[in-house]
């Protein structure tokens, strides 16, 4: 039988208010919500469950993919009921059932899509194959009603990214990491340290208390024409002035923390102030002074204040999501399911995990950088 | 009774819907699609295709019965993810059987009178996922497990074994070697998803939710320190 159609479903209407549950599972976070589109474009979350697997990971000092898929299995189901009660909707109340695709750990990808895809397919409601990426740089749409185009820098342990969105899946890459991301560089900071993991928030509490001046470390790339990052060199320089200093006191730690993250802040927006010339120039006239900051590392507070004094100088508004919805989570998942759902836009039951799916794939390779770029 | 049978643990998708199933007018359409990935891309659309064929909706379906290994690991997954998702969706109750009990009720089997049958899949590394039944009465003897090359030979209690799958070979030369009496039937029989809906029809479902049967812990070592020493540490 010749089937081009092969399952029937209902889109909604175009102008309709949306309701759309979103599934989470390309990392160590298993997460679901139920997001509301209203017809003129406003988000609410009615309900956003997340559960952090840390605790199975922690003692192999990173993601394990195989522990992760195992705990992923195990408990979407009962998140999704969860999220789905808090929310008052059954499954016929929704407008259709978003999953990550991708990028992220395959294992994870496919757990969250099958269940997406079977969900679908028994309410009759349209799937969607989320790119991560995109519900990072999309819910500012979510959380303050914040429209395209605005620049985005996407921060997170995976990625280091500036984006120019112009709206709904036109993004342009204007500059992204060589090397390690924003969030390993800490990661891996913490461990020779002996902080605990996860590194970010131990280091930024470390640091808290440190001298940012007592070590001169590289600002990587800084002054460069590209908009690119580069973590590799600092953390070098991190590593060989420890040695130095080992055993290595409270204060040291301290002051290399402190150290560390006012030199990788420097080049952060040392390079996001080159990303919004380049922003300008391609924008012209209506360029919307605009700074969005999303993924993980958005919640460290050195970054937001570091990146406050730069939007100040330069005329910019800066949006930063609440840190919940900067770690991985269902509602930007469901954000973003809606968004390209009020464009008519769907996937079918093929769909396949996309373990990298770059946000602008026709951004050229940046020079020197390794496969993560 | 309605029954939607899922397996997606080995190279190979197969799926069945059986329709009145316990009555007279029972009926099972399947099908099953070798493949070494692309299950998790290509499992929904082949359960609507059946269901179209058999003019059920996924509203129609009382139960679904899955393998929940062992096996590959994502694909067992795949066919667990699927099952609770239904459940979710429609309260659908839930029969979980081994995929070597699937195996092991393919019509394909020739199991001689008084022989019992091991379905003995390769888990690679030098070992087998393996399970006995009692041909005869359609029976398991025992829980799945894994077992080593060198313990082969201790498959048999008495009775000649019939060995099914891709570590029959090498079951049956273990078992030969030390004295025993075993055979090897060749061919590649994956679970019989038609034979496992007709016999889900008839069984108590899970109370609990389904866990995959993955019969190894992952491969993962706690890190060594990498930290530099701290004073006073």
């Amino acid at each position: 039988m010749d089937r081009r159609n092969p399952v029937s479903v209902n889109v909604p209407p175009p102008g309709s208010p949306l309701i759309v549950l979103g599934i989470e599972t390309s990392c160590d976070e298993t997460a679901a919500a139920v997001v509301e589109r209203s017809a003129d474009g406003g988000g609410l979350i009615l309900a956003n469950v997340v559960r952090s697997q840390w605790d199975e990971h922690r003692r192999y000092g990173g993601v394990v993919p195989e522990i992760a898929a195992r705990a992923h299995v195990s408990c979407l189901d009962i998140l999704i009921a969860e999220a789905l009660s808090i929310s008052g909707k059954g499954l016929s109340d929704l407008s259709a059932v978003a999953a990550t695709a991708g990028p992220g750990l395959v294992g994870g990808l496919v757990i969250g899509m099958v269940t997406g895809k079977t969900l679908a397919m028994a309410a009759g409601r349209p799937f969607l194959a989320i790119n991560h990426l995109e519900a990072h740089a999309l819910t500012v749409g979510l959380t303050d009603g914040l429209r395209p185009p605005y620049l985005l820098l996407l921060v997170s342990g995976g990625h280091t990214q500036l984006l120019l969105v112009r709206g709904v899946g036109q993004y342009e890459r204007l500059g992204t990491t060589i090397d390690d991301a924003l969030g390993e560089a800490f990661d891996k900071t913490a461990k020779l340290l002996g902080l605990p993991q996860p590194g970010g928030p131990a280091v930024e509490r470390m640091a808290a208390g440190g001298d940012p001046r007592r070590f001169d470390f590289p600002r990587p790339l800084a002054g460069r024409a590209q908009a690119h990052f580069s973590f590799a060199g600092l953390k070098t320089a991190v590593r060989r002035r420890a040695m130095d200093l080992v055993p290595l006191s409270d204060v040291d730690i301290a002051d290399l923390c402190a150290s560390f993250q006012a030199a990788a802040m420097d080049a952060v927006a040392d390079r996001v102030g080159r990303a919004m010339e380049i922003a300008e120039d391609r924008l012209g006239a209506d360029a919307s002074r605009r700074l969005v900051v999303a993924g993980g590392v958005a919640a460290n507070k050195a970054l937001r204040t570091r990146l406050a004094d730069l939007v100040a100088g330069r005329g910019y508004t800066l949006h930063v999501p609440p840190a919940g919805l900067c770690t991985d989570n269902g509602a930007m998942i469901a954000w973003a399911g809606a968004e390209r759902l009020a464009l008519g836009q769907v996937d079918d039951l093929t769909a396949k995990a996309r373990p990298r799916w770059p946000l602008d794939e026709n951004a050229p390779p940046a020079i020197g950088a390794g496969v993560k770029a | 009774m309605n029954v939607l049978a899922l397996d997606t643990c080995f190279p190979a998708l197969s799926v069945a819907v059986g329709s009145n199933l316990a009555s007279p007018r029972a009926r099972v359409l399947s099908r099953t699609e070798p493949m070494a990935t692309g299950h998790a891309e290509r499992l929904l659309p082949l359960i609507d295709e059946l269901l179209d064929e058999a003019r059920l909706a996924v509203a129609d379906i009382d139960r679904v019965v899955v393998t929940v290994g062992p096996g590959s690991f994502t694909g067992t997954r795949i066919g667990i993810a699927a099952a609770r998702a239904f459940k979710l969706a429609r309260n659908m109750a839930l029969v979980p059987i081994t995929s070597l009990e699937a195996i092991a009720l393919s019509p394909l089997i020739a199991a001689a009178p008084g022989e019992d049958v091991v379905v003995a899949v390769d888990a690679h590394r030098g070992e087998a996922y393996v399970q006995v039944f009692d041909a005869a009465a359609c029976q398991t003897l025992g829980a799945p497990r894994i077992l080593a090359l060198s313990d082969f030979a201790s498959l048999q209690r008495g009775r000649p074994l019939l060995a099914i799958g891709t570590a029959a070979l090498a079951v049956t030369e273990a078992i030969n070697a030390s004295g025993g009496e075993a055979r090897a039937q060749s061919d590649m029989i994956f679970p019989d998803m038609a034979a496992a809906a007709i016999w889900a029809a008839t069984r108590e479902p899970a109370t609990a939710p389904i866990e995959p049967l993955y019969l190894r812990p992952p491969d993962a070592k706690p890190q060594e320190g990498k930290s530099l020493e701290r004073a006073g540490a």
